[in-house]
């Protein structure tokens, strides 16, 4: 018997899909849906824009016929339906809105598609109007693409691996050609990007607040969000150039540019959850419309579900961790002319010289670690004296504080080749400062 | 009330469509094919239709007992869609000529479709005819609807 997980590949909206109604006075009513969408095996959505025919019809008799198309194959396929009730938010609507967005840009009627709800229902039958032709189905193998994916994951000893593990995965794995991994900040409501791949400026250190994108929308429902055409309503740089700076939160990173494609045709974006708490959001995008299958929405999940185990395992438990002896720098003259740091304490943004670096809480820690340097000759640090540092005031509970080291130790290999950040050990690093240092503090 | 098309829409339709019927059984569960080709019969106001007899076997048996249909013409192109909603809809014998109808009519949606990008192998596959399995309907129009995405999807045409 055929189940609707075999037929995802026909909604995809290239063959467009069209529902059969009938009214109680026994006239039937023929109609085109902008979407169907997978629900799960036994349940599909279409979109409620229009209190249409379709929509008064489904309100008095639930039965419908849906006609359905592959893609690839070219076999047709009847749903019988039977309407069961319509959603008006939430992760299912947020991510329908999204896709309809897309469909709505491809053919220039944002104005018409507009998402009033996301009708639920149930899958009664399948029947196939013909064979389809087994040739003519993808051979690729997802399960083994994602078996080898995963045993990448396990060889990562430390977060930084993690991340830049995940990536390459991606990339050889499904030949994604642009990808990042964003990590959730859920008290402030941004992502911070620690780990890009494929893009000119690796953007790490900018920031997207939740609810704003595919990526925005993604963190804020936890759901994934996957649009297969440009779609305004969901282009970062578009969003960002209309929303007025005082718009955006004011602790939000505006210095650093978002490293993403400025066209996107296909955006993915899957939450990485741990326990319902969200940790982060892998996003791929690409030039090519419709990039993005099910199955690869269904590969990114799983893969984001890996990926939130490691991040766990690798955090390093406090307990795991000494409060390392302060360790005086060897005496050293350090290289070059002397460097002015300057540290502005009202958003912890660090400057060196005049080039911007950092700001907010990497920013703090980055003034604190070049504090202890520069007052006590202290080199090396561990993450639990920072946790427990009344001068940092970190909140009590940040499980960021390993990534945020991790996009400090990026920026400054980036932007700052005198002044790295080195791990030394389970939760403890180096800092590695070469030239002479001039701190500088401001309001 | 059985209804004439007027010149301009039975140029529409004539001109290789996407087309898509629909009717119901006396449960009034619907049922839903594609068509491949349509043909106005200008003297007496029917349209006929052509379908793929295995693809539209639940809609041959529903008309049969309900008589009634629901048809789309959509313009893939310019996305104007209109439906045609009629009754005495019944199978009718395929005549001389039906053949080569419906090939030309497929092959005008094929090229509106290649004009837009659509991959040739999978539109020919999707819009094949296949001689050994051609049917035709005919029915009597009674009602027309605006049907291109927009606010006014579902307005009843004006025929003047």
């Amino acid at each position: 018997m055929l189940k609707l997980e075999q037929l995802r590949n026909c909604f995809e909206g290239y063959i467009p899909s069209t529902i059969a109604t009938c009214d109680p006075d026994g006239i039937p009513n023929v109609s085109y849906v902008s979407q169907v969408h997978y629900v799960d095996s036994q349940h599909i959505a279409l979109t409620f824009q229009f209190f249409n025919k379709t929509r008064r019809n489904i309100l008095e008799n639930p039965q419908a016929t849906l006609l359905i198309a592959d893609p690839y194959t070219a076999a047709k396929y009847q749903l019988a339906v039977l309407y069961r009730r319509t959603e008006e938010s939430g992760p299912l609507f947020e991510s329908m809105k999204a896709k309809l967005a897309g469909l709505a840009s491809e053919s220039g009627m944002q104005h018409v598609f507009v998402l009033k709800g996301a009708d639920i229902y149930q899958v009664l039958s399948i029947e196939a109007q013909e064979k389809a032709s087994a040739a003519l189905l993808p051979v690729h193998d997802p399960l083994l693409t994602l078996k080898q994916l995963m045993q990448q994951l396990h060889q990562a000893q430390d977060l930084a691996q993690l991340f830049q593990l995940t990536m390459s995965g991606l990339q050889q794995g499904l030949a994604i050609e642009h990808a990042m991994l964003l990590i959730a900040d859920e008290a402030a409501a941004k992502l911070y990007t620690v780990e890009t791949v494929g893009y000119v400026n690796s953007g790490i250190g900018s920031e997207i607040p939740f609810g704003c994108g595919v990526i925005g929308t993604a963190a804020l429902y936890k759901t994934p969000i996957r649009v297969g055409h440009a779609a305004l309503d969901y282009n970062y740089l578009q969003l960002l150039d209309k929303c007025p700076e005082s718009a955006l939160q004011p602790s939000l990173e505006t210095l650093i540019a978002y490293p993403g494609l400025a066209q996107p045709q296909s955006q993915l974006a899957v939450p990485v959850l741990s326990s319902q708490r969200l940790l982060a959001v892998l996003y791929v995008e690409s030039k090519q419309v419709r990039r993005f299958s099910y199955s690869d929405e269904d590969m990114l999940t799983c893969l984001a579900m890996q990926l939130a185990l490691h991040m766990v395992r690798l955090q390093p438990a406090d307990a795991e961790t000494e409060l390392c002896c302060p360790e005086i720098q060897p005496e050293r003259l350090p290289d070059g002319a002397m460097v002015g740091i300057r540290y502005f304490s009202r958003d912890h943004s660090v400057f060196v010289e005049q080039d911007y670096l950092i700001k907010g809480v990497a920013g703090a820690i980055l003034w604190r670690l070049l504090s202890l340097y520069q007052q006590q000759g202290r080199v090396q640090f561990s993450n639990k004296e920072l946790r427990l540092d009344k001068a940092l005031n970190l909140p009590e509970i940040d499980d960021n504080l390993e990534t945020r080291l991790l996009l400090l130790q990026r920026r400054l290999a980036e932007r700052c080749d005198f002044i790295q950040i080195r791990k030394t050990g389970r939760g403890s690093f180096l800092l590695d400062v070469r030239r002479a240092l001039q701190l500088m503090c401001q309001a | 009330m059985v209804i004439v098309l007027n010149q301009d829409l039975q140029d529409f339709i004539h001109q290789g469509l996407s087309i898509t019927a629909a009717s119901r059984d006396p449960r009034l569960i619907p049922s839903i094919s594609k068509a491949l080709a349509c043909q106005v019969l200008p003297d007496i106001g029917a349209i006929r239709l052509f379908v793929n007899k295995v693809q539209a076997g639940q809609l041959l048996a529903d008309i049969v007992s309900s008589q009634r249909i629901a048809v789309t013409y959509c313009l893939p192109s310019s996305h104007k869609t209109i439906q045609i909603k009629g009754r005495h809809a019944k199978q009718t014998e395929l005549l001389p000529g039906d053949l080569e109808h419906t090939q030309q009519y497929v092959q005008r949606l094929c090229e509106d479709l290649e004009s837009m990008g659509y991959d040739p192998d999978t539109i020919r596959r999707y819009l094949h005819v296949d001689p050994e399995e051609l049917a035709a309907i005919s029915f009597m129009p009674d009602s027309i609807f605006e049907q291109s995405p927009g606010e006014n999807a579902g307005e009843p045409m004006e025929l003047s």
